[in-house]
Formats: C-alpha cells, sequence, structure tokens
C-alpha cells in the first residue's frame, strides 16, 4: 500500500517536471511584459514538430538536436515577439489577449496545412526504457525531461539573478517605468525575456517527442495545465512555476488513482481555485 | 475623473434618444430582423440564428467584460448550464423548455454568486483564470457524471414540434425566437448604461480603488453584474440547445466558445451595448463562409480567420462598432465619450 | 433597333440563366468529415475513401449515365457541422450528405437531416443513438458501438477463457474505454453482456483520451489483476496505456482491443514485436481479397488499396476503407435503384438494396425501423508477426488463436 502510493508520488512528480518547465516560460512572460500568452501550447507543438523533422530529415537523436531547437524556439520567439506583440506592448489585456489568440489559431493551422493532422511518433530505442528502483518503476525518458527542466529551472534563476541583464530583466518586471528611466532598453528587454520563455517550451517540446506524438492540437492540453500552474505558484514566481507544476503532476497522478481517471483533470483544476481562494497570490510571491 | 452627480443635463442632453449613434443602431437592428425575413435559403437563415445566439450571449457577457471590463473567458461555463438544464429537464421529466431556461438561468445566476464571493479580492488576470477554470471542471463533471448528463455520449432530441417544445418546422420562427432574446439583451444594455448601476460598473473598470474612495460597493456591484450577465447568458445556451438538437460536453462547455464570446465583444467593440451585435453578424458569417469556401485544404480556413483576428485587432482596437460610434459622436464632447468610447 | 436589342438581350439571359441547368447532368452529393481541428487525420482519410468510391463509380459510367459531384465541407467541431450541412443541403441542393467520422457529428447533421428532408448516410460514426432515437433520416453502413463491446465479452468468456484454461466464473475481466462516445457506447454494450452473464467487471473505469499521463490508471488495472482486459481507445492513448502495462508490469494475460487505436497500423508500429497475441475488436477491415466470394467484390478492393496507395503513398487505413465501403454502396447501388433523385426515392431504393458482400465482408441491408446496417457485424482481429489475422468469426478466420498469454 505504502510503496502504491510512493510509486503514484515518484510518477507525478516526474510528469510534474515537464508541466513545471512549460510553466517556467509562461511565467516569464507573463512576470516581465504582463502578457498572458495564450499562443504557448501552440509553440510547444512546432518545438515538437521541429524535433521530429530534425530526426526525420538528418536522423538527429532528439536529444542531439535539443540545442538546436532550444535555439530555434529563442530566435522564433523573438521573432514573433517583434512582429505581433511588440505594436500592442501598451496596449489594453483585451488587444493582447485577441492578438495572442489569433496567434494560436495561426499557428495551430498553418502546421494542419503544412503537416496534416497526422500523429507523428518518434521512437528511439529509449523511449520505453523503465528502471525500477526499491519496487518503485521510473521512465527514463521522464527522469530525464525531469532533470534537464530542473537544470534549465535553475540556470535561469542563477541567471536573473546574478548576471547583469537578468538583474535588469528583473527590474523591467518589478517596474517597467523605473526600468526606462534607469536606462534600461525594455523593449529589448521585452524581446529577450519572450524569446527565453518560448526557448523553454523548446527544451520542453524536444525532450517530450520521444514520449507523445506530435499533432497540430496537442498544445492546448499542456497550454491549460501551464496556466493552472502558473497561478497556484504566483504569477512571475520561476520557482513557484516549477513547484506549481510538480503539484499537478502530483495532483492528477495521485486523484487520477484514488478517484478515478475521468477525474483527474478535473482535480488540479478545482485545487486551482481552491487555492485561489485562500491564497490568490499563489504559493511564491514574484 | 470625475463622476458628478449634478443635476444639469450635460450628461445626458447628449445621450438622447435621437443621437447618430442610437438611430444607426435602431436601422441596423431593423435590417437584421428584415434580412432573414426576406432571405428564405436555410442556409443563410442559419447563420443570422446562430449569430442572433451569439449576439445575444456576448451581450450578456458585455454587461461584466465590457462594462465592468472584467474579461471573463468561462461564459460557456453559464451557456452549458442553461443548455443541459432546459435539456435534461425536458428530457427527463418532461419539462417545457421554456420554463427550462428559467430554471438554467436561475442555476447559472447561483454558480455566479459562487464565482463572485471567490474572485471578489482577486484581480484582473486571476479572474480570468478562474473563469476558465471553472468551465473546465464543469466541462469534466458533465462527462464524468454520465448517469445525470449521459456524459460524452450527449443528448439528442427527438423533433416534436410544438411550441411548448420550442420546436418548429423550417427557420422562421427560430429566427424570430433569437431575435427577441438578441433584442432583449441589447435594450437590457441599453437601460443598464443609462442607469446608476451601469456607471457604477464603468466605474470599477476604469479604477476600482476611485469607486470605493466614491462609495460604491464595488465587491457587491461586481457580484451583481456577473449574476445578471450568467443569467443571460444561460438563456442563450437553452435556445441554443433547443435549436441545434444536439448537445455535449465538448460543446457547450468548449473553450471556444467562452473565446468566442468576448471575440465577438472585442471585435465588436466592447463597453457599447451595440457592439457585439456588429461583431456577431460580422464574425460568425465570416468564419462560416470561410470554412464552407475553404474546405478542401484542411487549416485555410482557420489560418485565415486567424489573421483577420490579428488584423482587426492590431487597426481597430476598439472594435468595429468602437470606430463607428466615435465617428458619429465625433462631434460631441462629453464625458460619455471619454468614459466609454475610446478604452 | 431597340426593340430588337432589348429581345436579344432578354433572350441572352435566358440562355444564360439556363446554362447551369443545361449543365446539370451531374448529380450532387454532400461530403461533410472533420478535416480540421483535432480529428483532422482521421477526417481526411474518411473523405479520401468517399473520393475513391465516387472516382470508381464516375469512371464505370456514373449513376444512370450522369457523373457524381462531391460537394464538401469540413466540420471540426459538431457546431460546425450544423452549419455546413444547412449549407450543403440548402445552399448546395445535396440530398445526401455522406458523413460523418464522429458521433458528435453524425447526431448534429442528423438533427438538421430530419428537419429539412435531407439524407445522412452514416459511414463510420458508431454511437448507438445514431439508429436508435428513431431518426427517419439517417442510414447507417456501419456497425454500433455497442454490438463491438458485446463481441469483446463474449469473445473474452466464450473463446479465451477456455484458451487460458479458466473456467468462464472465474475470468477476471477488466475494462478501460476513451470516454467520448466511441469508448462509451461500447462500454454499454459491454455492460449489457455481462448483466446478461451474471457478471461482473473487476474493475472498469473510462478515461480522458487526450491525457498526457495515464499512470494512475495503469496502476488501478495493475491493483485489479484481470486476466483480460479491455481497452477501447484511440491511436495516441492506446500507445501510452500498452506502454504503461508493460513498464509497470501491469500486463493482463490477454488484451483486447476496442477499436481505432489497436487496429490501425501505427499500433504495429509503435509496439513492435509487442504486438504480438493482442487481440483487436473492429469492423472487419483489410481483409484478404481472396476471402471473398464475390470476384466483382475482390477486384474493387484491390483496385481500392492499389489506387489508395497510389496516391497517398500509404496503405489504406480503417476510416478511409470504411467510408470507401459506405459510399461505394450508397452510390454504386443504392442511387441506381432509386426511381429518380428524390429524397423519397433514394430512401426507397435504400431499403430495399440487399447486397450480400462488400470488400470487408460485410452484407448490406438496411433495417426499415433504424436504417441499421443489419450486415455490419465486427469481427477479432489478432496481432501475429506483423499482421493483422482475423481470428473470430470463425466464418471469416484467417488464422487461430497465438501468442497467449501475452509475453509482456
Amino acid at each position: 500500500m505504502v510503496s502504491q502510493l510512493a510509486q503514484l508520488i515518484v510518477s507525478g512528480v516526474l510528469a510534474g517536471g515537464l508541466y513545471g518547465i512549460i510553466s517556467v516560460g509562461l511565467t516569464l512572460i507573463f512576470g516581465v511584459l504582463n502578457l498572458v500568452n495564450f499562443a504557448h501550447g501552440e509553440f510547444l507543438m512546432i518545438s515538437m514538430y521541429i524535433s521530429f523533422w530534425m530526426s526525420e530529415i538528418f536522423n538527429l537523436n532528439p536529444y542531439m538536436s535539443l540545442p538546436i531547437v532550444v535555439a530555434a524556439m529563442f530566435v522564433f520567439g523573438i521573432i514573433i515577439q517583434s512582429i505581433f506583440i511588440r505594436p500592442v506592448t501598451e496596449a489594453s489585456h483585451e488587444v493582447q489577449i485577441v492578438i495572442t489568440l489569433g496567434l494560436s489559431t495561426i499557428m495551430q493551422n498553418s502546421a494542419l496545412m503544412a503537416f496534416s493532422g497526422n500523429l507523428r511518433v518518434l521512437r528511439t530505442p529509449f523511449s520505453e526504457s523503465m528502471i525500477e528502483i526499491a519496487g518503485i518503476f521510473i521512465n527514463t525518458q521522464r527522469l530525464l525531461t525531469f532533470t534537464l527542466a530542473i537544470l534549465a529551472t535553475i540556470i535561469l534563476y542563477l541567471y536573473l539573478t546574478k548576471s547583469y541583464f537578468g538583474k535588469a530583466i528583473r527590474a523591467t518586471a518589478q517596474d517597467s517605468r523605473a526600468a526606462k528611466l534607469a536606462g534600461i532598453n525594455v523593449p529589448f528587454v521585452y524581446m529577450i525575456t519572450y524569446g527565453i520563455g518560448i526557448a523553454l517550451v523548446g527544451l520542453a517540446g524536444a525532450s517530450i517527442i520521444p514520449l507523445f506524438p506530435v499533432y497540430p492540437t496537442i498544445g492546448w492540453h499542456f497550454a491549460n495545465i501551464a496556466f493552472v500552474a502558473v497561478v497556484l505558484g504566483g504569477l512571475g514566481s520561476i520557482p513557484g512555476a516549477m513547484v506549481g507544476g510538480i503539484i499537478i503532476g502530483l495532483i492528477e497522478s495521485i486523484a487520477g488513482f484514488y478517484f478515478g481517471s475521468e477525474f483527474q483533470q478535473a482535480a488540479y483544476f478545482i485545487v486551482f481555485i481552491i487555492i485561489l481562494i485562500i491564497r490568490p497570490t499563489g504559493l511564491f510571491r514574484k | 475623473m470625475k463622476i458628478s452627480s449634478n443635476n444639469n443635463n450635460s450628461l445626458f442632453k447628449y445621450n438622447n434618444i435621437l443621437s447618430h449613434s442610437n438611430v444607426f443602431e435602431f436601422v441596423f437592428i431593423i435590417g437584421l430582423i428584415a434580412l432573414p425575413m426576406l432571405i428564405s435559403n436555410s442556409y443563410y437563415r442559419d447563420w443570422f440564428v446562430m449569430a442572433f445566439i451569439m449576439a445575444g450571449a456576448s451581450c450578456a457577457w458585455n454587461i461584466i467584460g465590457g462594462y465592468a471590463g472584467m474579461l471573463s473567458i468561462g461564459h460557456a461555463a453559464f451557456f452549458g448550464i442553461g443548455a443541459y438544464t432546459s435539456t435534461l429537464l425536458y428530457v427527463r421529466v418532461g419539462i417545457s423548455p421554456w420554463l427550462g431556461l428559467i430554471a438554467g438561468a436561475l442555476l447559472s445566476t447561483i454558480a455566479a454568486i459562487v464565482i463572485g464571493r471567490a474572485t471578489l479580492r482577486l484581480k484582473g488576470t486571476f479572474f480570468v483564470l478562474v473563469t476558465i477554470a471553472f468551465c473546465e471542471v464543469l466541462r469534466f463533471t458533465a462527462i464524468g457524471w454520465r448517469s445525470l448528463t449521459f456524459g460524452s455520449m450527449g443528448i439528442t432530441l427527438v423533433f416534436k414540434k410544438n411550441f411548448f417544445n420550442m420546436m418548429w418546422q423550417g427557420k422562421t420562427a427560430y429566427v424570430l425566437l433569437t431575435f427577441g432574446y438578441l433584442v432583449f439583451v441589447y435594450v437590457f444594455n441599453k437601460i443598464i448604461e443609462k442607469k446608476k448601476f451601469g456607471y457604477y460598473l464603468v466605474a470599477i473598470r476604469e479604477d476600482q480603488d476611485a469607486a470605493c474612495a466614491c462609495g460604491i460597493p464595488a465587491a457587491k456591484i461586481k457580484t451583481i453584474g456577473l449574476m445578471i450577465s450568467a443569467f443571460l447568458t444561460s438563456i442563450g445556451g437553452s435556445i441554443y440547445a433547443q435549436y441545434v438538437m444536439y448537445i455535449e460536453p465538448d460543446v457547450v462547455f468548449d473553450i471556444m466558445i467562452s473565446v468566442q464570446l468576448i471575440l465577438i465583444g472585442i471585435l465588436g467593440g466592447k463597453g457599447k451595448a451595440f457592439g457585439p451585435i456588429m461583431g456577431a453578424i460580422i464574425i460568425i458569417p465570416l468564419s462560416s463562409f470561410l470554412r464552407g469556401s475553404l474546405a478542401n485544404l484542411s487549416g485555410l480556413h482557420g489560418f485565415v480567420y486567424g489573421v483577420a483576428l490579428v488584423l482587426v485587432i492590431i487597426f481597430i482596437p476598439e472594435g468595429v462598432y468602437g470606430r463607428l460610434y466615435r465617428f458619429f459622436n465625433k462631434n460631441k464632447k462629453n464625458i460619455k465619450n471619454h468614459v466609454e468610447g475610446v478604452m | 433597333m431597340r426593340r430588337k436589342l432589348r429581345l436579344a438581350t432578354f433572350f441572352a439571359m435566358l440562355v444564360i440563366l439556363a446554362m447551369p441547368a443545361i449543365a446539370q447532368d451531374v448529380i450532387k452529393i454532400g461530403t461533410i468529415f472533420p478535416r480540421s481541428g483535432a480529428n483532422a487525420m482521421l477526417g481526411e482519410q474518411a473523405f479520401r475513401g468517399a473520393d475513391l468510391a465516387r472516382r470508381f463509380v464516375n469512371e464505370a459510367g456514373g449513376v444512370k449515365g450522369k457523373q457524381i459531384q462531391f460537394v464538401n465541407a469540413d466540420a471540426p467541431t459538431p457546431q460546425a457541422a450544423v452549419t455546413e450541412a444547412e449549407r450543403l443541403i440548402s445552399k448546395e441542393g445535396a440530398k445526401v450528405l455522406i458523413g460523418s467520422l464522429t458521433s458528435g457529428n453524425a447526431l448534429s447533421i442528423a438533427s438538421v437531416t430530419e428537419r429539412s428532408g435531407a439524407i445522412l448516410w452514416e459511414t463510420s460514426g458508431i454511437s448507438d443513438d445514431v439508429t436508435n432515437k428513431g431518426f427517419t433520416s439517417v442510414f447507417r453502413t456501419c456497425d454500433a458501438g455497442s454490438l463491438r463491446g458485446q463481441s469483446a465479452v463474449m469473445l473474452a468468456y466464450d473463446s479465451i477463457a477456455a484458451l487460458l484454461g479458466i473456467p468462464a466464473n472465474g475470468l477476471r475481466v477488466a475494462m478501460i474505454y476513451e470516454n467520448s462516445s466511441y469508448g462509451t457506447s461500447q462500454y454499454n454494450g459491454a455492460m449489457a453482456e455481462m448483466k446478461r452473464r451474471n457478471m461482473k467487471f473487476v474493475f472498469a473505469n473510462g478515461y480522458l483520451s487526450s491525457g498526457t499521463d495515464q499512470t494512475s490508471l495503469v496502476l488501478q488495472v495493475k491493483q485489479a489483476k484481470p486476466d483480460v482486459l479491455i481497452h477501447v481507445g484511440y491511436i495516441n492513448d492506446v500507445q501510452l496505456i500498452a506502454n504503461g502495462l508493460r513498464g509497470y508490469k501491469a500486463a493482463p494475460k490477454v488484451l483486447i482491443g476496442g477499436g481505432a487505436g489497436y487496429t490501425d497500423p501505427q499500433f504495429q508500429v509503435g509496439q513492435q514485436t509487442f504486438a504480438n497475441g493482442v487481440i483487436g475488436i473492429d469492423m472487419p477491415s483489410n481483409i484478404d481479397p481472396n476471402l471473398l466470394k464475390n470476384e466483382k467484390d475482390r477486384a474493387i478492393s484491390k483496385q481500392f488499396r492499389d489506387r489508395y496507395r497510389a496516391e497517398y503513398g500509404e496503405s489504406p487505413s480503417l476510416a478511409a476503407e470504411v467510408v470507401f465501403l459506405g459510399s461505394y454502396v450508397l452510390l454504386n447501388n443504392v442511387l441506381p435503384a432509386a426511381t429518380d433523385m428524390s429524397v423519397e426515392s433514394i430512401k426507397k431504393a435504400a431499403l430495399s438494396i440487399n447486397v450480400p458482400e462488400t470488400i470487408n465482408g460485410w452484407a448490406v441491408r438496411f433495417d426499415s425501423a433504424t436504417g441499421q446496417n443489419i450486415g455490419a457485424t465486427a469481427v477479432a482481429y489478432q496481432w501475429q508477426e506483423g499482421q493483422k489475422q482475423i481470428v473470430w468469426p470463425s466464418n471469416l478466420k484467417s488464422a487461430d488463436f497465438k501468442y497467449l498469454p501475452l509475453s509482456w
């Protein structure tokens, strides 16, 4: 019985790492640009496609192509931000919502036109391998994803706190007007930050393509979870988003087992609502 | 910005019934009902029916989304509650949907109270995310609670044409019914706009703290606004169910319906009673037309639709009717223009 | 001079207006499938199947000398299906709509055809509601979902139990199913059969096919220790769960899959040698043409496969095949039997036909009360060395059961 619970916890935490890294990107974008990025899931989808095609065309193992995907997504994020988001930085929330929603639709349908709705599966020799420790089964792929996610989060956190530009980003997040006065090139910060957020999503996408097939509409599922994780963790808080993601993974795992899989997804939304009522600012502050 | 309560008529002089914008709205609405009555093609009438339902529901959304600035992206929750309540009462207990829609609306109002109290202290973005979550919870509940809702199998209505069943042969009756719904919500909005309640909502949107300082009970007003909005949206859901005659959780609780409602509101011009009507009459036929004519390359119509959205919001951020309204009233310097006209 | 000009213009206009009528030597049939959105992949395959049927019939001379022209619609959601059905009927003038792939679409379209006097030719949606709600405008060529669930249970108790050497009343059977109408209708049928036999599932649960982590479900199955697991799912979730069952050492002795995820070629691709021994219950498809009795059906079967592969670079999927089949019956058997192209005549023609065999072995004969093809049955396949062999029923059998219990 206890080992059952232990298994559920381990699986949940590993799954949560994936949700976390996606959420970290989202919370970074929100914290700095004050933008709810409704197209976040679509960036994940695109990064998965890039990784898939790298493997199909160049025979590159997804872990080999991971740095390429991350770099490509960073550049892609910057391009999108410059074209679509920058013009409406000062505009009201509604405008930003419509833009990112429009972007999401455009990206989804572009993928559909370009790649058709077919599920693209990437099989690697290690997709399925499990290791067993003390009776608990661990999927190596998920373990790898989790490790990468935690590493990336730590690196990001260090970058934001220790490096000069990182501090500039944090300053902009705190008060963009003051940052401008202090001589920080705020539009540039916005652009780079958005790129970083998308690059993180790229990391997630490249890590999970051995696990899940990619198809044009896969984005929304993960995006939903990311929104919940971000609020759970506290809007704008990097460690918060990771913790939020892990919590959701845990809830999914445990609620799914004890209350039934149909309840799995409803469960984290309900916990989400409860947390918002009790502690709306989330678990961590910015 | 002051909301003065002085009694000189400057606030109302330029808002008399015969202002340019009001005349335009009136004429447009007459056109809206004349057109489907003149066009007998069932397909085009379907455009109107769907557009009317969405316009009405979006006008209902507008009450808290536009006037109060609370951008709920979860209004499908109320739409779905309306659809399921009236349909379940009809299918399981035999109650006429005319009564069922009131039951649904009441349930939605209770849901609104729950959300309202829970989000009292939350700021804008949190509210948006709670509404999304709430709708998703309802969707999963509708899927999981099979003994009540039939789950994903959905509910299929059998056609028995009858006024009490809200089922008719042909489209005429539906056109009239949905038009009536639209006009009802629209007039409701117009009345709220003029009353203190409407001004309170706008005040809360513009600066909640200042509003509170003026003595406006923000929490109460927001909750009441949400309740009214929920009530009216729910009716739209019930009518929709009776028109389409098939509902399932993934359709009526779909986040895409919530998104469509706010898109219609924003692109049409939120904060104006007429905005969503304009938005619906443009967006619904446009997306149906695109889907109909670009069916052969999958994804193309969605792509074009997305591009259209982005272009419109970049060039006309205040919404189509927002721009028209400014055009009609551009020579009239009044507070209302500054408060509600441009965002 | 002026008068002559006016007269000339008048006649010119008459001719121009009459043009469409003169050019109207085609029969318009509508197709409505989800070709974008979440079901885009299967929807597109479904459309291809219908389109090939049209081309075959047109190449053979059309229907009574007239060519078939498709008017196509994309219905990514049931909401869109309503509007598109209206368009095909009221604007394009189609009398018959070939659909729908998903049951949600099927039911939405049915509500339109019921009220507008058109026909829904249902080729692929399996929810029971499509034929038991008293619709008079729906004809379904494919089987009903509940029948499949029922077959799965029958298979478990009547064939598998003996194979495993377990007495029927000691057999532990569990069922998991994706909880849309696709999986739920099969579950309902299975439940009904269990009740009839006075049996109970040791574990039965629905799940969301969009979930990306099914670990809890797998662990629940592990806890229940079933001998036989019946699983209805789509391609993606089936892979996840199958991998999970193996990875967490939760595999049952026998796995009976219900439909899409288990019979699609992707299953083999994803599972490789582990596919051996897995059973799938679905519409018969990819039947060895030599098993067919009728020479013409064998020819059409080969022609279909060859053309599909030549044009699309892959073997036809089950979705493509079952829609091809249904469309071909409509265009090749029903329409020629109709006295004219009115809805009433087409309905009468449909009820009159009795096709003994189609390319997948099904007979086609519609029940006059429900519009359901009573010749549509389910078969059980088993993956054996990369091939799907039919192991049940015995008259269509191509191989015996092998590789049981599973070596997972």
